[in-house]
């Protein structure tokens, strides 16, 4: 349905790319109108003096929890055990909580630790705020993440090519030579995402007292107003989360591609020494207990039931709120990435033109949240799309987290387009009555666990999207990631531990419905192929 | 043109109206040339099979003739009409009236037997799609397994599914993508026979690609040899 898709293209641009253009338009105006604006914003987009400093703190802060979270997340993924799908899935599950929510937890693990280890007669004092604290959070963070990705980049690492190998060549160099190479592209798109994300991420700095570039953009336009500034300031942020984002295509590309093992014993297993099945071991206790920190660090905080209930009573505005943004997200953005789906499942294997359309895909990714949503309002409130439709203003949080995670989306829809074997599209095709019953009874339950994936994707993304959010939200609303994320600059409350606990027990549960939906839509998209 | 109807010892009679007729059909992926000019016609009701090793373009040639793919250059006609030409599909596979059984079986999981029966039924009346739905289970000898779901059935009842699937179609034509291939001697010998009385029964026109010149010479009486996408024999 040709007419279909490229509604849903055209989607995607409205969503997705034109924001963007919006926030570039000020830009190049100032840029092309006056030599003087262009060198003024050009010494901006250039950083020294205070705004080299601030990059340099982004890139310690982000580098730091890339490279801890990195480690940790590719040693846990190592681990033979636990065995059981449950335990080994629970991290996957938190890869959706917000930073924030981590960072309280963990600012109240580490004052209850302190006031144990006083309590024992040792007057430790653990940091509660600085560069080190920051960058820990962060890698715990986005734990969930690169243990995913490194799990996902293992999982996908075929038997037969190691087994040839390990008969010609010793265990050693089959895992540096065959192994890990096959690996590689995956685990590190996981770094990369960690590393863009924790770029951008001006929330966990904030909380901790770090300034970041990311933090002086938002704050530099919450002063001035001035669009193509805040895009000036942040130009060096998107050049490097850019760089970044085609790290992502590389890995994600082969991810998607790659079929998935069965639930046998790996081989690769065997490959590893016995001191880094110990370590990997260690790293996977870690992990576990980063997931604990969060749950303990969240009870704690928040008191008994009954007082998260009296906390929550009165934001129940706010949730309610938030659940419509993230619903209304995950719909619209679920349309518009099928469409780029099919494109980017239809365009494998033709060089150019694909790998452009992988860059259309992903680039938006490498803008700061904040940006997204300035862009928004150039275009929503009195640009020329405000004219041709006006929208009223407690939507446009709906198109800040619509427009930021259709990307991922449409990435997650097109791994599972390209998992579908394709005669079973095929066999509707010959066999069908009419399109409409092809795609009703054939396309769609095919597609159905994926879409449901994808749309779980956003919403939990949805639920906890700040940038964008605070940027567009329209006076006297306020989301519960919105709200909780003000509180918390007053200091961790049990209103605000308790929304935090709900906040995370709703993205987990969701998340977890998302990942048994995306599994159960691998057997489906292979069909009847290699059964019995 | 590489293409040799009419010539002495090929099955075509000249005068018969031709049902599908391939004109200088080409086609290439990634600039690597898959099928290159190629003729070929037949006559309603023919059996062909099409031979030749892997890589030679005999799946691809049974996908264009199916619809489910647009040649670059020629055309397809199909009683008269036409049906593929460069680029373009002018008649959609389902209007062919064509049934494909497909080499991987390409059964949905989500439906059991009689799902997918009724599926490739289409929209009839209740009375004649069950009674479609009842003859193809007959003829496939599946009695028995229609609540059954692909992944409770053996290799060999899922190759009669797709049989069936093809079947309820009610088509003219019959197109078999090595329908035997994997099957044990025994399951081979008895599907061979489910075809050909099928096919028998209900007249259709028979294109079997295949490998094995044994199972081609078994179903049917003229057979064509693909090698790197051309036609090198017609007999």
């Amino acid at each position: 349905m040709p007419g279909v898709e490229a509604l849903g293209l055209l989607g995607f641009l409205v969503c997705v790319h034109l924001p963007i253009l919006a926030l570039c338009q000020p830009l190049v105006a100032r840029l092309v109108g006056s030599p003087a604006g262009a060198t003024a914003l050009a010494d901006l987009a250039w950083p020294s003096g205070r705004q080299l400093d601030l990059l340099g703190a982004s890139l310690e802060v982000s580098l730091a929890a890339t490279g801890m979270a990195g480690l940790l997340g590719l040693l846990a993924a190592l681990s033979s055990r636990p065995r059981g799908r449950l335990l080994r899935g629970l991290p996957l599950a938190l890869v959706a909580v917000p930073p924030y929510v981590h960072a309280l937890a963990w600012s109240t693990v580490l004052f209850r630790v302190e006031t144990t280890l006083r309590g024992l007669g040792l007057a430790i004092e653990l940091p509660r705020s600085g560069p080190g604290v920051t960058a820990w959070v962060m890698a715990m963070s986005r734990l969930p993440l690169t243990y995913g990705m490194a799990a996902i980049a293992l999982g996908l690492l075929p038997d037969a090519p190691i087994e040839a190998a390990r008969s010609v060549r010793s265990d050693r160099a089959v895992l540096l030579r065959i192994a890990i190479p096959l690996a590689a592209p995956i685990a590190a798109a996981g770094l990369a995402l960690a590393f863009l994300l924790s770029l951008l991420d001006y929330g966990v700095p904030a909380l901790f007292q770090v300034n970041v570039l990311a933090l002086g953009v938002f704050a530099d336009y919450s002063a001035s107003g001035d669009a193509a500034r805040a895009l000036a300031m942040a130009m060096p942020l998107v050049v490097l989360a850019a760089g970044a984002c085609l790290a992502l295509v590389a890995g994600w590309r082969r991810a998607a591609l790659s079929q998935p093992r069965g639930d046998g014993h790996p081989t690769w297993i065997a490959l590893l020494p016995r001191g880094l099945r110990g370590l990997s071991g260690l790293a996977m206790a870690l992990v576990l207990l980063q997931a604990a920190a969060l749950c303990a660090g969240l009870f704690v905080a928040a008191g008994s039931p009954a007082r998260i209930l009296a906390a929550l009573l009165p934001a129940r505005g706010d949730l309610i709120y938030s659940l419509s943004v993230a619903l209304g997200a995950s719909l619209l953005a679920l349309g518009p990435a099928l469409a780029l789906a099919g494109r980017l499942a239809a365009g494998e294997g033709r060089g150019m033109r694909r790998t452009l359309l992988w860059l259309a895909t992903l680039l938006p990714l490498a803008v700061p949240a904040p940006l997204f949503g300035i862009g928004l309002i150039a275009l929503w409130r009195g640009g020329p799309l405000a004219a041709l439709l006006p929208l009223s203003a407690a939507t446009l949080p709906v198109l800040a987290s619509a427009g930021r995670f259709a990307p991922l989306a449409a990435v997650l829809l097109t791994a599972q387009l390209l998992r579908r074997d394709p005669s079973l599209v095929d066999a509707a095709r010959m066999h069908q009555a009419g399109v409409l019953q092809g795609w009703w009874q054939v396309g769609l339950p095919l597609l159905g666990p994926g879409l449901l994936a994808a749309a779980g994707l956003v919403f939990t993304l949805a639920l906890g999207e700040l940038g964008a959010t605070l940027m567009v939200l329209p006076p006297g609303r306020s989301t519960l990631t919105a709200r909780t994320f003000n509180y918390l600059h007053y200091g961790a409350s049990e209103a605000v531990a308790g929304a935090c606990l709900v906040l995370a027990l709703a993205t987990v549960l969701v998340a977890t419905v998302v990942l048994q939906a995306f599994a159960a839509g691998q057997g489906m998209a292979r069909g009847s192929e290699g059964l019995s | 043109m590489n293409a040799l109807p009419g010539e002495a010892g090929s099955a075509i009679d000249d005068r018969a109206p031709k049902a599908i007729e391939l004109i200088g059909v080409s086609l290439a992926r990634a600039g690597r040339p898959i099928l290159s000019d190629l003729d070929l016609s037949l006559a309603a009701g023919e059996r062909l099979a099409i031979v030749g090793p892997s890589g030679a373009g005999k799946t691809t040639l049974l996908r264009l003739i199916a619809g489910l793919e647009a040649p670059d250059t020629g055309s397809i006609r199909i009683d008269a009409r036409l049906a593929s030409e460069a680029g373009r599909i002018r008649i959609p596979p389902h209007r062919r009236r064509m049934g494909l059984v497909f080499q991987s079986g390409a059964l949905w999981p989500h439906m059991s037997v009689s799902q997918h029966l009724r599926f490739a039924a289409g929209r009839l009346p209740r009375a004649e799609r069950e009674g479609r739905v009842a003859a193809a289970l007959a003829a496939c000898e599946l009695g028995g397994l229609e609540a059954r779901y692909p992944d409770q059935l053996s290799g060999g009842e899922q190759r009669r599914v797709g049989l069936a699937r093809a079947l309820a179609t009610e088509p003219r034509w019959l197109l078999l993508d090595e329908p035997l291939v994997n099957l044990d001697p025994p399951l081979a010998e008895r599907l061979r026979s489910v075809i050909d009385r099928a096919a028998t029964l209900a007249e259709l026109g028979v294109i079997l690609v295949t490998h094995d010149r044994d199972e081609a010479d078994a179903l049917c009486p003229r057979r064509l040899r693909l090698e790197a996408g051309r036609l090198v024999e017609d007999r």
